[in-house]
């Protein structure tokens, strides 16, 4: 069995941004289910919860190849 | 399961991306090549069985092509793209079903090899949607209209503009048909590679390992083979409507006045 | 009373052209994401390898995760 430990690493530290991007979409659609007129608003701030938590994937994606 | 087989039976091999490098059935012709041309004939004969006689009050096909077209024309076309979404909605329609079909042959008896686990595949997928969406981008704005749509951020200083436009530009125009066929090749290709992980394991340890451990748990890995089988028919639906969804969104985002 | 039309088919006229369902926006979010941690990450990675440096590609990863995010927020949240 052959492979890199990098990606190992990787697939470890993508567990917590696919939590994490779980949480945020989640609340996004309780937020509109409760109140669908503050819709615009929320989506705002759950896109950028979103690529808060996305960006430590991305960044460990391209560490895992470039380290 | 590599190191449980200890006895002197060989270890098991974990497929890989060599299982998708089938052998050429005649000439260059390999089986996705033959299931392609399978899938543009089966989507052109049943849309022609929907519509050859065309009744107020449908038959089964025709009810069953209407409403695959309805669900197209109402959830996704009309959604996404806005007022003039009907001239989009026949090739969306066909690009959907034409997706569903290749998909499914994954999981259906006696063919089970999605078309799409190749990446060439839906590359050229992908780049047939990339001419549509810059064709009709183009014709509606004009060059100069469809590069400030796709690569001009609104409303900021002119040095923070030198620093965003780059981004959008790899974003909208090169990122996006990379990303679009990028979703349905990894889905395809880790979904069929869980299918072959579970199917093949269960055989070794049926037949192949010496421990009578094994032979007695086998049952298990096919039981989850099984139950993938079906998450993964899920998986071909869910990936065939959000190719279509994106390609509708993409056709709407070049349709739209202005930011 | 709004409740006259649901809020998500709203995909008529007066549709802003960001206002778009959620599911698709989240892609093209990430892919602004993507590009902007590729587009700076490969510039340090690039001056990194002329020069013999080090160090410079997290500079721009990092620079790349801040200006997308920068441009997701004007994307998403002030318009």
């Amino acid at each position: 069995m052959t492979g890199s430990l990098n990606v190992v690493g990787y697939g470890l530290s993508a567990i917590g941004p696919g939590i994490g991007v779980g949480i945020v979409f989640a609340a996004f659609i309780n937020g509109v289910a409760r109140q669908p007129e503050a819709r615009g608003q929320l989506q705002g701030i759950a896109f950028i919860g979103f690529a808060l938590s996305e960006a430590l994937a991305i960044l460990g994606l391209v560490l895992a190849f470039a380290i | 399961m590599t190191t449980m087989a200890t006895a002197p039976a060989p270890g098991f091999e974990a497929p890989g991306v060599e299982d998708f490098q089938l052998p050429p059935i005649f000439g260059p012709v390999t089986k996705p090549v033959l299931e392609l041309a399978l899938a543009a004939i089966i989507v052109v004969v049943l849309f022609r069985l929907a519509v050859r006689k065309p009744q107020l009050v449908p038959s089964k096909t025709q009810f069953l092509g209407e409403s695959f077209h309805g669900i197209v024309r109402n959830s996704i076309a009309k959604d996404m793209i806005g007022p003039e979404f009907l001239r989009y909605v026949p090739f969306l329609t066909a690009l959907f079903a034409f997706i569903l079909v290749n998909n499914l042959f994954g999981i259906i008896p006696f063919i089970q090899f999605p078309t799409f686990s190749h990446p060439g595949v839906p590359y050229a997928l992908a780049l047939l949607v990339w001419v549509i969406f810059t064709v009709v981008g183009i014709r509606h704005h004009g060059l100069g209209g469809y590069l400030r749509i796709s690569t001009w951020p609104p409303d900021v200083p002119w040095w923070v503009r030198i620093i965003l436009t780059p981004i959008e530009f790899i974003s909208n125009i090169i990122l996006r048909p990379v990303t679009l066929s990028l979703r349905l090749f990894g889905n395809m290709f880790a979904g069929h590679l869980l299918l072959l992980l579970f199917i093949l394991g269960g055989q070794y340890m049926l037949f192949t390992a010496d421990s009578i451990l094994l032979k007695i748990l086998s049952p298990f890995a096919f039981l989850m083979g099984i139950v993938f089988t079906f998450f993964e028919a899920f998986v071909q639906v869910v990936q065939a409507y959000i190719f279509v969804m994106l390609t509708a969104s993409y056709i709407g985002t070049v349709l739209a006045d202005d930011h | 009373m709004e409740q006259e039309k649901p809020r998500e088919a709203g995909g008529a006229a007066g549709r802003k052209p960001d206002d778009a369902p959620p599911p698709a926006e989240a892609w093209t979010a990430l892919s602004h994401l993507l590009s902007g941690i590729l587009l700076f990450g490969g510039i340090g990675w690039a001056v990194d390898a002329l020069f013999d440096l080090r160090g410079f590609v997290v500079a721009g990863l990092l620079t790349g995760t801040a200006t997308s995010m920068y441009l997701i927020y004007l994307r998403y949240v002030k318009s």
